[in-house]
């Protein structure tokens, strides 16, 4: 891969194609300027923050550390691209709810991180939960309404499930 | 009619910004916009003897480079004492300092631009010592000279000792607000040769006042809008990008978009001062305090910001919420090569709470009291003098505070056994592994109080516009304008929730913030919910007055019902009922006749300024906060865990719980992160760690859960007797970590935030592990 | 095309993960002209053992190795990486190509004497780690896996930092110990410019240690750490550090951490490290 070549990106269920963007542009500088997908957040760009974070192939990454030409072919999911319905559904509301949103900047990459992390570990104790979730940042709440909204959550899925296996 | 005052009403703003739809001031694009770059001073201290910007104008792409020759105004800008150059012209003063800014068509040309410009610099010595700040021989670093404030405040007679001396030094580093979303703005050139902005700010009508002596623009010329901002908590309080980015953009001649990444954002706005402290408690061998001597000096770093009034705070609090017969309270705030400082939450009190803290719980120590026992004792009632002669007013719950917060529950013992697969439970988390026996824990305490809104005798005042109307649907709806900036605190729901109650609608609209009306004044010092709430409030009374006396008109009632329509008619639930005039219609009958629109300007009860002596009526209102902290230290890496919070907190009428809720824990977050973590670290005045890989900030894994209580007694002369919450925790946090660290390891902390090497004996290094308990038994 | 790129004198970067590069390249302090990107060759994202060791691609990522049954001593490292974004991203590539004074990875594989496999027009190639920290792959190379031995007794890494979780490693510690050679390495990162091998605590450890059964004393445990700190405070040239963190404090971790790594591999009464 050189300067100036034309690649496409698989954005929230789109291909979408990228042209004339510098060949060392962050998937992060993609989506925001070339794309205009600004619900990925620019906070820190050294993938301390997690403001950025989307799903990378299914997995949870920061997209300012990743190189938007490395990820053509891959499947990229923002806070957008997670859907209305189900778990991503439910991480919103209660985020509202329980009042984990305050300026919100972190907002977009918290549910997109906190919903990967139910997906794969839905048991997680709140250890765990402060641990995984340590790589998102948030300056307004002290995170006690953020764990807050992630229990609930899963409250509320456990009693989904034990209604579903009655 | 829901979510009303007192009710969890829910943000306004919140379904966007969990959708990442919500546009905050960096997301803002529109077609055919530059992008705006600034250069900086990579020194903190040269003369610029040239500016060089032929090469970077030529550049394919740039559409604009100004330098200070451009700015067409006043050639400085300040939120006190306008002394801090637009760009430096013949002499940079801090690392960081903008020399030039440039706009190009897109981000990596205007860096490239910045690259061509050409400074011929001559580095300076830099002054970056405080304490030599005012030394003779020290130069003057600005024509304004080196002191930016000096206050001494005498109370009672200083020379009065207690047979019990405290006497120590005590330092605090420099804390960034580090809200998340950088600094940014999109800024157009108008038609009328004015200026139009969308910025991330605290204070929309100081930008402008700003702007238009910069610019050299009529007020009306600079309109400026509020866009989506990603947090403040003071940093947004001073201008950065805002004249810089209008400057180009109307040299260019098209919008400018003009953002800073971290790394700029670190070197673009004040931070917290850092502050060397000199306290000297006397109390009598009983623990009733004496008197109280305390030295300050603060490193405003090279331009003033918000020093002077960050001066007043320090020194006026200086002796805590105490009883303090005498006093002598002496601080000064002067100017030095470092990057400036400003306002950030709790404005110049964290400082002196770390160290008046400190004090009390050696001086407990002493005289052989439990530390909450020595707070209980000596702590401020409403009624009693303040060192500035002010007398405390009321409610000020101090001893309740400290005892509610000592009553609740202590956490579980340190577990003997492993810890979890997180690691979490123990200092260090998972890859430090701390040995548990190695593991001691701490209890501290901390008790502050903090001033509400602005200080010393300023009319500040805030207007807000409502008007009720029919949507189209035919509804009742009320309209709120206001140019409060909402920067996450929740404004944007309290406003919400007042209109309902006043005017008893479900709809609410908020517009805009904006300058189209007069000035909200700023969201800092804790002024918001009371000073726009009260405005929104007084606006929504009189819209209901005009409506009702309307009504009262149109139905014949006597004069004195429509005079005075207040007494006889109320608007409740979206009707208007009276029973006395035997009048029921609802609220959409009543605006069927055409909508009603009031404004209404709240001000505060006045304040005086402090005379030579420090004596005055200075505060308005204080609010207070007790913390309970429990670290877990591990004694041989000097690492530390922040096991527990407990927080008990005189918060007037509550508004929202959750809203609330939200703030304390903030708060208590922010203070945590100066005790343990968080230092702008300074290097002969440059910045070595202006990012979030090498400035810490807690994460979800370091803040544990809080313990709140909240003491709800009204405040007599606020809007439904609130009073302002988001600081008050930010003071108690960081002093109550301190003091529970150094219940750890018994140890008495002169530096905050506290480091592993200051709790660790390098000299005498503790004997390290074997097996648990030492060496087992032959 | 990487030779051809060294000819024509253009910037060529080889990107595996990306995690500290990418935001390199951003801010300007890398420069490129191309990127050869490595995420999806499927070759370098392989990792295997043989009869004597670990093969581990370059394009592996942390979270690969979190829970690694067959090293321990790597899965515990790995997890103990960074956030679950960076722990996603970075690869065992990308932590040799960034060398940072104290990365964890590289104080795990400089303590387990691994090798360094490039690949290049010329052919296939390896050369023990200290060596390419020193001087990089051979022009035209491309680093394709590290080797090391496998486990041969317990293994742990340890590190400090600023905060409870995800934080860069301000002194970190790795202790192997390998009871068929009868043999204990130990390497320190945060204390030089690259972690250093501890050859004086080593050696005595190696007396100290009942090979029979694997353990040692407490006493053993104090000297190691001692041995360990006096060998920090040797290390040059030191790193230069801020004041968050003296040296003195740096060597006086480094010994701290290693006292702890090897109680945990060698004190019967300590909990040994299990994947997590």
């Amino acid at each position: 891969m050189s300067g100036g070549e034309t690649y496409r990106l698989h954005v929230d269920g789109f291909p979408r194609t990228v042209s004339g963007a510098w060949i060392g542009d962050s998937l992060l500088t993609v989506l925001r300027d070339a794309l205009g997908v600004t619900a990925v957040k620019d906070a820190c760009e050294q993938g301390r923050c997690g403001a950025c974070s989307v799903l990378l192939d299914g997995r949870l990454a920061a997209s300012c550390t990743v190189l938007a030409a490395d990820a053509d072919g891959a499947r990229v999911v923002t806070v957008a691209g997670l859907g209305t319905v189900g778990l991503a559904r439910a991480v919103r509301a209660t985020f509202l709810a329980e009042g984990a949103v305050q300026c919100g900047f972190c907002t977009p990459g918290f549910v997109v991180a906190v919903t990967d992390l139910l997906t794969r570990r839905p048991d997680a104790d709140a250890d765990e939960l402060r641990e995984a979730l340590a790589g998102n940042i948030c300056r307004c709440t002290g995170y006690g309404r953020i764990i807050a909204a992630v229990q609930a959550v899963q409250r509320d899925r456990a009693v989904q499930r034990d209604r579903d296996a009655r | 009619m829901s979510g009303g005052v007192g009710a969890s009403a829910r943000r306004p703003d919140g379904p966007a910004k969990v959708a990442g739809t919500f546009p905050y001031a960096g997301d803002l694009r529109v077609p055919g916009m530059l992008h705006g770059r600034t250069l900086r001073c990579p020194h903190p201290r040269a003369r610029i003897r040239r500016v060089d910007t032929a090469t970077a104008r030529q550049l394919p792409g740039v559409a604009a480079v100004v330098t200070a020759a451009d700015v067409p105004g006043v050639a400085t800008y300040g939120l006190i004492i306008a002394d801090q150059p637009v760009f430096a012209a013949t002499e940079a003063r801090y690392a960081g300092e903008p020399v030039a800014a440039v706009a190009a068509v897109d981000a990596r040309t205007a860096r490239r631009a910045l690259a061509a410009i050409e400074v011929d610099y001559e580095p300076l010595p830099p002054h970056t010592d405080p304490a030599l700040a005012l030394a003779p021989d020290t130069p003057r670093l600005h024509p304004a000279g080196n002191l930016y404030r000096e206050i001494d405040v005498r109370h009672g007679d200083p020379d009065r000792d207690g047979p019990v001396v405290i006497e120590d030094h005590y330092v605090v580093g420099m804390q960034d607000q580090a809200f998340l979303a950088p600094e940014a703005a999109l800024i157009t050139p108008a038609a009328d040769g004015g200026v139009d902005l969308r910025v991330a700010t605290q204070w929309l009508h100081s930008d402008r006042e700003q702007l238009a002596a910069c610019l050299a623009l009529p007020e009306d010329l600079v309109r400026l809008t509020l866009a989506g901002v990603g947090g403040a908590f003071g940093g947004r309080e001073d201008i950065t990008l805002q004249i810089h980015g209008a400057l180009l953009a109307r040299a260019a001649g098209a919008p400018v978009r003009i953002a800073y990444d971290r790394v700029e954002s670190f070197l673009g706005h004040p931070h917290r001062h850092p502050a060397r402290m000199w306290f000297r408690h006397t109390a009598t061998r009983a623990g009733d305090l004496v008197s109280v001597q305390a030295r300050l000096v603060l490193d405003g770093g090279a331009y003033a910001s918000s020093s002077p009034a960050v001066l007043a705070n320090a020194v006026t609090h200086a002796a805590g919420p105490y009883r303090v017969p005498h006093a002598r309270l002496h601080g000064v705030v002067v100017r030095t090569n470092n990057p400036p400082c400003g306002a950030m939450r709790g404005f110049g009190v964290p400082q002196v709470t770390i160290g008046h803290e400190a004090q009390l719980d050696r001086l407990a120590d002493a005289v052989g009291l439990d530390p909450v026992e020595l707070r209980v004792r000596n702590a401020i009632c409403p009624g009693d003098i303040l060192p500035t002669g002010q007398v405390m007013g009321g409610p000020l719950p101090a001893r309740e505070l400290i005892q509610l917060v000592a009553a609740r529950p202590l956490p579980p013992s340190p577990t003997a056994g492993p810890a979890g697969p997180t690691g979490l439970t123990l200092p260090g988390g998972l890859p430090a592994a701390a040995d548990p026996s190695r593991v001691r824990r701490g209890v501290g305490y901390a008790l502050a109080y903090k001033n509400l809104l602005f200080s010393e005798g300023m009319d500040d005042s805030s207007v807000a516009r409502v008007r009720l109307d029919l949507a189209a649907d035919g509804t009742p709806r009320a309209s709120i304008h206001s140019a409060c900036a909402e920067v996450g605190q929740g404004f944007v729901a309290i406003a919400e929730q007042i209109a309902r109650t006043e005017l008893g609608v479900d709809q609410v609209v908020l517009r805009p913030a904006d300058t189209a009306i007069g000035s909200a004044g700023s969201t800092s010092a804790s002024r918001q919910t009371w000073m726009s709430g009260g405005a929104v409030r007084g606006a929504c009374v009189a819209v209901a007055d005009r409506l009702l006396a309307r009504v009262a008109r149109t139905a014949g009632l006597p004069a004195r019902v429509v005079e005075a329509p207040g007494a006889s008619l109320r608007i409740t639930a979206g009707r208007i009922v009276g029973a006395e005039a035997g009048l029921r219609l609802t609220l959409a009958d009543a605006l069927a006749a055409g909508p009603v629109e009031a404004e209404f300007t709240f001000h505060h009860r006045r304040t005086t300024a402090l005379d030579a002596a420090g004596q005055g009526d200075p505060h308005v209102a204080f609010a207070a906060a007790a913390h309970r902290a429990v670290v877990d230290v591990d004694l041989d890496l000097g690492l530390v865990r922040v096991v527990s919070m407990a927080l008990a907190q005189d918060c007037g009428t509550v508004l929202n719980p959750l809203a609330l809720r939200g703030q304390v824990e903030g708060g208590t977050a922010q203070g945590l992160g100066l005790a343990v973590m968080e230092e702008l670290v300074t290097d002969g005045g440059r910045v070595t760690n202006p990012t979030f890989h090498d400035y810490l900030l807690p994460t979800a894994a370091d803040v544990p859960d809080l313990d709140f209580v909240a003491v709800t007694e009204p405040q007599p002369e606020a809007p439904y007797g609130v009073k302002g919450v988001g600081e008050a925790p930010t003071c108690t946090a960081t002093p109550a970590i301190v003091a529970a660290i150094r219940a750890a390891v018994g140890r008495d902390l002169r530096r905050v935030p506290v480091r592993p090497q200051d709790l660790v004996d390098l000299e005498n290094p503790v004997d390290l592990p074997g097996a648990p308990g030492g060496d087992p038994p032959a | 095309m990487l030779a051809g790129a060294r000819e024509s004198g253009t910037e060529v970067v080889l990107l595996s993960g990306g995690t500290d590069l990418v935001p390199a390249l951003r801010s300007g302090e890398r420069r490129a002209d191309a990127v050869v990107a490595l995420r999806r060759v499927q070759e370098l994202r392989v990792r295997g053992a043989g009869a004597d060791s670990l093969t581990v691609g370059a394009g592996v990522t942390y979270t690969d190795l979190v829970g690694w049954s067959l090293s321990p001593g790597l899965a515990r490292t790995a997890r103990v990486v960074g956030s679950v974004q960076i722990r996603n991203t970075g690869t065992v590539g990308g932590a040799l190509g960034s060398a940072r004074p104290a990365g964890d990875l590289l104080t795990f594989l400089t303590a387990a004497d691994a090798e360094v496999l490039t690949a290049s027009p010329s052919g296939p190639a390896r050369l023990p780690l200290a060596r390419f920290l020193a001087g990089g792959p051979a022009p035209g190379a491309v680093v394709t896996a590290v080797r090391l031995a496998r486990p041969g007794g317990p293994q742990t890494y340890l590190k400090i930092g600023g905060r409870q979780a995800a934080f860069p490693a301000v002194v970190s510690c790795a202790v192997l110990v390998d009871r068929l050679r009868r043999s204990l390495t130990c390497a320190i990162g945060g204390v030089g410019r690259l972690p250093a091998r501890m050859e004086e605590a080593e050696s005595a450890a190696a007396g100290d240690i009942d090979w029979a059964t694997g353990t040692a004393s407490p006493a053993a445990a104090r000297r190691f750490a001692d041995l360990v700190t006096a060998a920090a405070a040797r290390i040059a040239p030191a790193l230069p550090v801020g004041p968050r963190e003296s040296a003195e404090y740096r060597w006086h971790a480094a010994g701290v951490l290693a006292g702890r790594a090897f109680t945990r591999c060698l004190l019967p009464a300590a909990t040994p490290d299990e994947p997590t």
